[in-house]
């Protein structure tokens, strides 16, 4: 595999399914795959076969003048074409005629950028081929705006993301996302180096409004740096497992930034005087709020409680608000959460969840509507769900992993549930056969109930 | 007009339920019934010794069974496309008859053989029988392309009704009406090599739980009915440590290399059905494994790319690390977990591994813990799993892996959590780990987490004498969760349609696109 990629490590990343421009510029209906792990075809690979060379006759001898004079299409019209382009072709074609090449550096044309840093040792995915990013950080760097780096597992990536960031001080990015696609490589960057490169851009910008930092060494201070800079337009800001900061920096940015309508943190840095700050006269309706809940060593971690009233006054202010929780802990670690009315809206268990806490939701999660359980203990959950079904009367998704529930018990759910349940994901192994239903009768019953078809996920038993 | 006739073996190793065997014996004067052997890929690391092993044994009986009916196997050395001109010249060969085989390369492979044949003016007989069904007709019912879920295959399956039914063994009375010409140095031209003329070592080679052939075979079906009818229970069985070890009566090696056929298996246990049952008409879900194997075989026999991600249609395109050293670890059973080491070490000892334990791993490596492509997995069981086969094996890695059939993707297995729950005594871990045989049932599947104390009594220290887990369960999961979150959120046609994935779009997060300008919002959820 190794020997495979190489090949193709500085090929232009973009690439299109669309065949090249000729010389006529005739074009059909296009097919653009927009450079995304989406479901590849066959013509992708031919198209990164091709060579370089540009081979554009554009000078047609026989043709008259004026009238198809393609050199001398207005800017407007070069740029519409240009727009169903990949950048490889854009490229190609901006060295035909002088005409072609301003509008390849039109800086519409350069609003956003996704920039993708993969080492061939530790990725099978191509890197924009750097004197792309020399060009861009030369030219463009004050026409970006939505801006985005994917890097692989290898920190040399993350380093050169960070490299790059240093260099963008010219603009006005509105949008900003550092993504790694495997292992979290930023947080290999040495501290300093991340964020001095962050904070060029959050001083730069002044007009920030999406950030996307998880998995990243970002710490208070550059946080400061943020809200001194943007906070007339921060809107949204994902910054799980940035274990840097702590409830006084993120505190610092609710204050500040009314503007703030979504948020993703990590449960240590959630506290009553966020949710207030959160729920003020001056802030905006909360619409998202993402907490990610992780055990760092079994048993060892205290989780501190939330205040209802704390809850119980961001509900007040954003009525419609989600409430997205994550957890991934230890059994024995689920004490401190749901004694209490907790206006959870969605629920995911990355590992097992105790039948009790399971319990506690049905009584204390009345705004519950999406819960996905990775895995239980050994005993049927007939009467938790049944509560749930009697209590959450907004869950409208459920998933089940390694679990047990007696068919019984799950037709009892799904009667209670009907049609409201849109999504209803269960394992195969999870129902249990008894004296009233063998898993041959069930589906029957429950696609009665669901209105509509259903059947239980498989796996294959090969 | 003489009639010279070759059956040639590839799979379908076996006498009962063999149409094309039986249509070389139609009117032939003489019969040769041909093994090629491809010697060079002995020494590639892509079979290991259990499989070369199964097949040398499976070889061996298919020759004893022909001895008793006066003819013998001939294993030739070479390449197909080498062997058979020169075979053809030798033998005057007139006849040529083998099993229809639906993987592409196979197709290929023998539309150039067919082709050489009608050069030869050797007539060309394909019968298919490695499937229940016609593989064509099924995708033909389904709008000309196979069907992406199980359900729907299924649908169409019942629609077709029963499949043929399995031909009877060859006979005595059949192989007398013709002739095979047998020299006496037949054991040096065309015997069945061992394992140590193939290069392999045998000294330290434990005996094998799986023993090869047709004969085995029917034994184990047998069995397999005997222990069905005794049971009287058609359900699935509720795993536990039993389940886990390699059963006497399991077949699906056999099906594999066809010394069982599946289409005898389908009657066997349909009649059996109808006769403990008295009234009622076997579930498909009694056929589960066949029908499994049959999907898989439906869903790549037109796809030349089912066994990778790139350039394949019906395969996600998952950002998979690249990690030779931890890939070695998973591989070898030095993960640090014994419940996936346990399952490794008897995948390599044995050969063959529970669907459960397969799963298990398979999540491991790629979407649950290591992050790494399902097309390393597909190798390592591709050399070491008895009953992988091309389709099958790719089949399921992608389904595993939720890179095609399956996208829920929340559905982890705990490389803790689900081994403990599945045996909770700990004893398959005792067995093929004897190294942690005497951690308490607490720590076994978590030695780690016992004490020091606990560690030096059972002489066993974590990081000393076993490995320390190789990665962090809690860490990783929540990292891969999001990982496969970002991948399927860019899928605009899943929207909607997993878990996780509900959410309301963000409007203020806006992703960009490479093609500037031709912008295009992709919905981002906190």
């Amino acid at each position: 595999m190794a020997a495979g990629t190489t090949v193709h490590h500085y090929c232009m990343n973009y690439s299109c399914s669309a065949p090249s421009l000729g010389p006529r510029m005739k074009r059909g209906r296009f097919n653009i795959q927009l450079n995304n792990p989406s479901l590849s075809t066959p013509e992708r690979a031919v198209k990164r076969r091709r060579s370089g060379a540009s081979g554009f006759h554009w000078h047609e001898p026989h043709l008259p003048d004026s009238v198809e004079d393609w050199g001398n299409l207005p800017h407007h019209v070069v740029l519409q074409i240009f727009q169903y382009l990949s950048l490889v072709d854009r490229a190609r074609a901006s060295s035909v005629c002088r005409r072609w090449n301003d509008v390849f550096h039109i800086p519409d044309l350069w609003r956003r950028f996704e920039f993708e840093l993969n080492q061939p040792a530790t990725s099978y995915l191509k890197s924009t081929h750097p004197d792309l990013i020399q060009q861009i950080i030369k030219r463009h760097a004050q026409h970006l705006q939505y801006v985005s780096f994917k890097v692989d597992s290898c920190t040399e990536s993350a380093e050169a993301a960070c490299d790059i960031l240093s260099q963008l001080v010219n603009c006005t990015i509105k949008t900003l996302g550092l993504i790694s696609t495997a292992r979290p490589s930023f947080m290999n960057v040495s501290q300093s180096h991340f964020v001095s490169a962050l904070t060029v851009v959050f001083v730069n910008s002044k007009s920030l409004s999406s950030i996307k930092i998880d998995d990243t060494p970002v710490d208070d201070p550059s946080l400061k740096v943020l809200v001194a800079n943007n906070s007339d337009t921060l809107k949204l800001l994902k910054m799980s497992s940035c274990p840097h900061v702590s409830p006084a920096g993120i505190l610092c940015v609710a204050d500040q930034c009314h503007g703030l309508r979504e948020l993703a943190l990590n449960y240590h840095l959630l506290s009553d005087e966020l949710l207030l700050a959160l729920s003020s006269e001056k802030h905006v309706h909360l619409e998202h709020l993402r907490i990610d809940v992780v055990s760092e060593n079994p048993g060892q971690t205290q989780f501190h409680t939330i205040k209802k009233s704390s809850w119980d006054a961001l509900i007040r202010h954003s009525p419609k608000v989600n409430i997205v929780m994550y957890f991934f802990l230890y059994e024995e670690e689920f004490e401190p959460f749901f004694c209490e009315e907790t206006p959870v809206t969605h629920l995911y268990f990355g590992r097992a969840v105790s039948k009790e806490m399971l319990g506690r939701i049905g009584l204390n999660c009345p705004r519950l509507v999406e819960l996905v359980v990775c895995a239980n203990g050994v005993e049927p959950l007939d009467e938790e769900l049944i509560r749930i079904a009697e209590r959450c009367k907004s869950l409208t998704a459920i998933g089940l992993g390694e679990c047990e529930v007696t068919c019984t018990g799950f037709i009892e759910f799904v009667k209670r549930c009907g049609g409201r349940l849109s999504q209803l994901s269960i394992m195969e192994e999870v129902l249990i056969p008894d004296n009233s239903y063998n898993p041959e009768q069930i589906h029957n019953e429950v696609s009665k109930y669901l209105g509509r078809m259903w059947f239980p996920d498989m796996m294959p038993t090969w | 007009m003489v009639v010279n006739s070759v059956h040639w073996f590839r799979k379908g190793l076996r006498l009962h339920d063999n149409p094309a065997l039986q249509e070389a014996l139609k009117g032939a004067d003489t019969l040769r019934c041909v093994y090629v052997l491809d010697p060079w890929f002995a020494g590639s690391a892509n079979v290991g010794v259990n499989r070369w092993r199964f097949l040398l044994e499976s070889l061996e009986d298919l020759d004893a069974c022909l001895r008793k009916l006066n003819s013998r196997l001939f294993v030739v050395r070479g390449q197909p496309a080498d062997v058979f001109p020169r075979l053809f010249k030798e033998w005057g060969v007139t006849r040529l008859t083998f099993e229809y085989d639906s993987e592409p390369y196979g197709k290929e492979r023998d539309a150039a053989i067919i082709k050489m044949a009608q050069e030869f003016g050797v007539e060309t007989v394909v019968k298919k029988s490695h499937t229940l069904y016609d593989l064509d007709r099924i995708i033909e019912m389904n709008n000309s392309s196979p069907p992406l879920t199980f359900k729907r295959f299924q649908a169409i399956v019942n629609r077709l009704g029963l499949p043929r039914k399995p031909l009877p063994t060859v006979t005595r009375q059949q192989m007398d009406g013709c002739w095979t010409d047998v020299s006496m140095n037949h054991d040096e031209r065309f015997g069945v090599p061992t394992l140590e003329e193939l290069g392999f070592k045998t000294q330290e080679l434990s005996p094998a739980v799986w023993k090869g052939g047709e004969t085995e075979a029917l034994e184990r079906l047998k069995k397999h009915l005997d222990r069905k009818a005794w049971v009287a229970n058609f359900e699935r069985p509720q795993i536990n440590v039993c389940s886990l070890m390699a059963s006497p009566t399991g077949l699906s090696p056999y099906l594999r290399f066809g010394c069982l056929s599946c289409r005898l298996f389908y009657y066997e246990l349909r009649d059996l059905y109808l006769k403990v049952r008295k009234h009622s008409s076997p579930p498909l879900s009694l056929f589960g494994q066949l029908l499994w194997r049959e999907f898989f075989y439906t869903a790549a026999t037109n796809n030349p790319n089912f066994d990778r991600m790139e350039g394949n249609p019906i395969c996600v395109q998952i950002p998979w690390d690249h990690n030779p050293e931890a890939l070695a670890k998973w591989a070898e059973g030095r993960t640090g977990f014994p419940w996936i080491d346990a399952i490794m070490t008897q995948l390599r000892q044995e050969g063959w591994i529970h669907h459960l334990a397969r799963h298990a791993v398979a999540c491991f490596l790629t979407r649950g813990d290591l992050w790494l492509s399902w097309e390393s997995g597909m190798r390592v069981f591709e050399e070491l799993l008895l009953d992988a086969d091309w389709s099958v094996n790719a089949g399921s890695w992608m389904w595993l892996s939720c890179s095609a059939f399956f996208q829920q993707f929340f559905h982890c297995y705990c490389p803790v959590g689900f081994g403990r729950r599945t045996d909770p005594s700990g004893d398959y871990i005792r067995k093929y780990i004897p190294k942690l045989r005497d951690y308490p049932n607490r720590y076994i599947y978590e030695p780690w987490n016992a004490p020091e104390s606990v560690q030096k009594a059972v002489n066993c220290v974590v990081g000393v004498d076993y490995p320390r887990p190789m990665i962090n369960h809690a860490e990783v999961s929540r990292l891969n969760i999001e990982r496969m979150k970002q991948v399927y959120q860019q899928l605009s046609h899943y929207k909607g349609l997993t878990l996780l994935q509900n959410l309301k779009r963000s409007l203020y997060f806006h992703l960009p696109g490479p093609s500037l300008g031709c912008y295009k919002s992709v919905p981002f959820s906190v």
